[in-house]
């Protein structure tokens, strides 16, 4: 089996020989190629280095195209703050100075759209089917915060039609985005939706569960494969994310992997995850990240698992320690 | 008199982790609210320092917001109002006209 028939085994729920392995490389691979993060988000060029310098030193089973989710948000015209060393930050809300009803769905050629299509359309064709790509896009979630910003959290109590509203259109720049890509040949779509662990499992029912359902059902047409990201401690909405449409769902360090994976097995659903990115991939010793990895391998073996970090890999991480994954990846 | 809050939140970078970005927007739009004193501190566990310091006060998730040393909201984004609530607890007077807490006046 390739690398890539490795991952789309493990993300129709079966058990691959080895277990997959999933680095997300984001702003990651700025670093690998020595650039600062901002130049690198802005260059389809870069992006392509980025990302094949990230297969040939991490022999993964399948590589991000991008991690950023502010780029839909731009799009729309939210305004942002760049960062040397992390993906930009959202701090102008567009929903302060437009009405809702204003918005377009973004199109290929709205914001860092174009650069970003460009830098799929040269990795598909320079991977193929060696190794998977995952197109990564913003979830309704998230999006509908870069929309309104923190102010969206209340609305949902107090506002709830107006936040639902919101949604729907997120909802729909979703499923425009994951067209964007699975047209370009990318055969898994990750739904990021981090913000979703900030919620109690009754507002993720009442706003979240079905507003993947556009995007998800497109994958299928494509005959592509979903997965929900999420990330900080999720622990609550664990049974939430095994309702959600897509195949699976990846998760970080805060959610217990032995719980998660009891959970994720029960609803036959795929689950990627979960090694620390602080404490072990930034800043921890070769051994304890062999140690990380090894707990994570033990507890996920089987079917519908993929080995992946906690979420995008800081700016900085070692090179050394994600080395050392890769070779208890590769050699056991 | 109102007394200073100090409140300190964990994250891993607010400026590149969503979720630490609107806990830290969530706070800053209640201090403009409240107005008085009331200073924020980030510690982003993307520094060494502020993971160890993390270990030491018992703080396990990101984000979390601690006010006045209490941790209150661990891994939530609370609503505007509930947060104000939280932050003006704290900076009343304790009720027998002492401003510190009750140790030195």
């Amino acid at each position: 089996m390739t690398n890539k028939e490795i991952l789309l085994s493990a993300l129709r729920y079966e058990e691959p020989p080895r277990v997959p392995w999933v680095p997300y490389v984001g702003v990651h691979g700025a670093y690998l190629i020595g650039k600062d993060a901002d130049e690198y988000l802005k260059s389809a060029d870069l992006i392509y280095q980025g990302v094949c310098i990230a297969k040939e030193e991490y022999n993964p089973d399948g590589l991000p195209i991008v991690f950023d989710l502010q780029i839909e948000a731009e799009a729309l015209g939210c305004e942002l703050k760049w960062a040397k060393d992390n993906p930009p930050s959202v701090i102008g809300h567009v929903l302060n100075d437009v009405p809702l009803s204003e918005l377009k769905i973004p199109t290929e050629k709205d914001g860092r759209i174009p650069v970003v299509m460009e830098a799929t359309e040269r990795l598909v064709k320079e991977f193929k089917d060696e190794i998977a790509l995952l197109g990564l896009i913003c979830g309704p979630f998230t999006l509908g915060l870069h929309l309104m910003g923190s102010k969206m959290i209340s609305k949902m109590v107090k506002n709830p039609d107006e936040v639902a509203e919101v949604f729907e259109f997120c909802s729909q720049v979703c499923k425009a985005m994951a067209e964007m890509y699975l047209k370009r040949g990318v055969e898994v779509i990750a739904i990021v939706d981090p913000m979703t662990s900030q919620i109690s499992p009754q507002m993720f029912d009442k706003f979240v569960l079905n507003s993947y359902n556009p995007t998800t059902e497109l994958v299928r047409q494509y005959n592509g494969r979903s997965l929900l990201f999420v990330c900080g401690d999720a622990t609550r909405v664990v049974p939430n994310l095994c309702k959600v449409d897509t195949d699976g769902f990846a998760f970080d360090e805060n959610i217990d992997m032995a719980y998660a994976a009891e959970e994720a097995r029960k609803h036959r659903k795929v689950f990627c995850g979960n090694l620390p990115l602080t404490v072990g991939l930034l800043f921890g010793e070769v051994e304890d990240n062999i140690k990380f990895a090894q707990d994570c391998i033990n507890i996920g073996r089987g079917p519908g698992f993929v080995l992946a970090p906690g979420c995008d890999l800081p700016y900085h991480c070692s090179v050394e320690n994600m080395k050392a994954v890769v070779n208890l990846v590769h050699q056991g | 008199m109102a007394k200073k809050v100090l409140i300190e939140m964990f994250t891993l970078d607010s400026a590149g982790c969503a979720p630490c970005t609107y806990a830290k927007e969530a706070v800053e739009e209640a201090r403009d609210e409240i107005g008085g004193e009331i200073e924020i501190i980030e510690h982003k566990i993307k520094d060494k320092a502020a993971v160890k310091l993390m270990q030491e006060r018992g703080v396990s998730k990101i984000p979390t917001i601690c006010i006045n040393g209490d941790i209150v909201y661990e891994s939530i984004i609370p609503p505007n109002d509930e947060l104000i609530a939280e932050i003006k607890k704290r900076m009343k007077d304790d009720g027998n006209g002492c401003c510190c807490g009750g140790d030195c006046c």
